[in-house]
């Protein structure tokens, strides 16, 4: 009697540790791959759970030729060549890219708008030569602003004379889906990728179902304060906010995104944006969009897309669809959680 | 006698079983925790892993940067707008700072400290 007691304490004493070691386990991350770079004027990153090096360094090439392919800066790019001749022969993923700028634009009624690239060069924000440019420089840069004018056919392209497109608030998104194919062919467990503020998470890393953390950036902090996690289990992640690229003069800050109706930085009350959707592109130029449109109507189309959003605005206050409403918290007391009312 | 012996062998049988687990395991956990280190990019390559524990300042083309007291910054830079070297001290596990110009990124690594697993910013 006293043996079988003894083994019983043994045996349920040796499950409890095996058990404990298991679950342990099953919560720690598959062995990683890292690899950073500048691309696409920020960094991009892939990191590889459960798979090898070769996938993170294809991922970072591939964000490195999507540059290629739609840069305005780069001279042979397919933009440039539009930019230049007024048309171009494009490729089947990015005649799709133009084809959803287009649809955003007339859903987003002209708040998003990739024929601003003049209006961009005018104020270069962050570039060498940013400046506050003269009215009538803005108003004659606006007369070419016309996102509904881009036309696509098959896999052609055509602006109009004198318009310069700009794909800076798509294109993150658009090479996130392009990792996104070399993931799936590559087999490997999970992935996080970066181009910039845009993200992709992939698959899973580790072996329990567990969720993957993004952090918010704090839209008034530095680049270490975070508003608020994201707990998600995949997609794509991108932000728009003021605090990127600006310049101040005068006490006023004057940041990047602009508007496409009076030229002038948008100044609508919001700090930033964040969109969660199933496509990298999606998620990239709705950030954008809802970032120019406001709080109310920004609410309204990312609710009539089914995507996900985040809205902080200008008094910390910070605004969840109701599909993050379980999937997000707060890292600072500065914030408070508010609720929007719909109409 | 025997049945003494007998017993013990299976008793010793567990106990080896719980130690080889339990040295497993903190193993497991321990080799998550090397100290902090900042991770240099040049050009997509490593250029450098260096500790944060050691104050000490490094030049690359185009870049110095400063390790100091468990920090690491863009301390000066030759591109124009300089957003790298306003970008500030880096210290908290997956802290990134760019210098787009000279193609340079710095990336802190510690694995003691969770942190989320990207920041969209």
């Amino acid at each position: 009697m006293k043996k079988i007691l003894k083994f019983l304490i043994s045996a349920v004493a040796f499950i409890v540790i095996a058990l404990l070691v298991a679950s342990d386990l099953f919560k720690t991350d598959y062995k990683t791959h890292e690899k950073s770079a500048v691309a696409m004027g920020t960094v991009v990153s892939a990191c590889i759970y459960g798979g090898d090096e070769k996938t993170a360094q294809d991922i970072i090439a591939s964000i490195e030729e999507t540059e290629k392919l739609i840069s305005r800066n780069i001279a042979d790019s397919c933009v440039s060549l539009l930019n230049k001749n007024g048309q171009t022969d494009v490729n089947g993923d990015v005649a799709y890219l133009f084809r959803l700028c287009k649809d955003v634009c007339s859903r987003s009624d002209g708040c998003f708008d990739i024929t601003t690239g003049e209006l961009s060069s005018l104020w270069d924000i962050g570039g060498e030569k940013q400046r506050i440019p003269q009215k009538n420089e803005i108003e004659k840069a606006l007369e070419k602003v016309d996102g509904t004018s881009v036309s696509v056919s098959n896999n052609t392209v055509k602006i109009k004379k004198g318009q310069t497109v700009d794909l800076g608030a798509a294109g993150k998104g658009f090479a996130a889906d392009r990792a996104f194919e070399i993931l799936e062919k590559s087999g490997v467990k999970g992935a996080v990728v970066s181009v910039g503020g845009s993200i992709l998470l992939y698959g899973r890393h580790n072996p329990s179902q567990q969720k993957w953390s993004v952090a918010v950036r704090d839209p008034f902090g530095s680049s270490s304060d975070y508003a608020g996690v994201l707990e998600l289990s995949g997609g794509y992640i991108s932000t728009s906010g003021d605090y990127e690229r600006y310049f101040e003069k005068n006490g006023k800050r004057y940041h990047h995104i602009l508007s496409p109706f009076d030229g002038y930085p948008v100044d609508n009350g919001l700090k930033s944006v964040t969109i969660v959707a199933d496509e990298g592109a999606v998620s990239d130029i709705l950030s954008t969009a809802c970032f120019v449109m406001d709080l109310k109507d920004g609410m309204k189309l990312a609710d009539g897309l089914g995507v996900q959003a985040v809205f902080i605005d200008k008094n910390k206050n910070v605004y969840l669809t109701d599909g993050l409403k379980n999937c997000f918290h707060l890292c600072s007391d500065e914030f408070n959680l508010a609720e929007y009312e719909k109409d | 006698m025997k049945k003494i012996k007998k017993q013990t062998v299976g008793d010793l049988a567990v106990i080896a079983c719980v130690i080889i687990i339990c040295g497993l395991w903190f193993s497991a956990l321990q080799s998550g925790g090397k100290s902090p280190i900042a991770i240099i990019y040049k050009d997509g390559k490593i250029a450098e892993e260096a500790a944060l524990s050691e104050d000490r300042v490094i030049r690359l083309d185009g870049v110095v940067i400063q390790i100091s007291d468990g920090k690491i910054r863009f301390a000066d830079a030759d591109c124009p707008d300089r957003l790298c070297v306003k970008s500030g001290w880096l210290y908290k596990n997956g802290d990134t700072a760019a210098c787009v110009p000279s193609k340079t990124v710095i990336t802190i690594k510690n694995n003691r400290e969770k942190a989320p697993y990207a920041v969209t910013f």
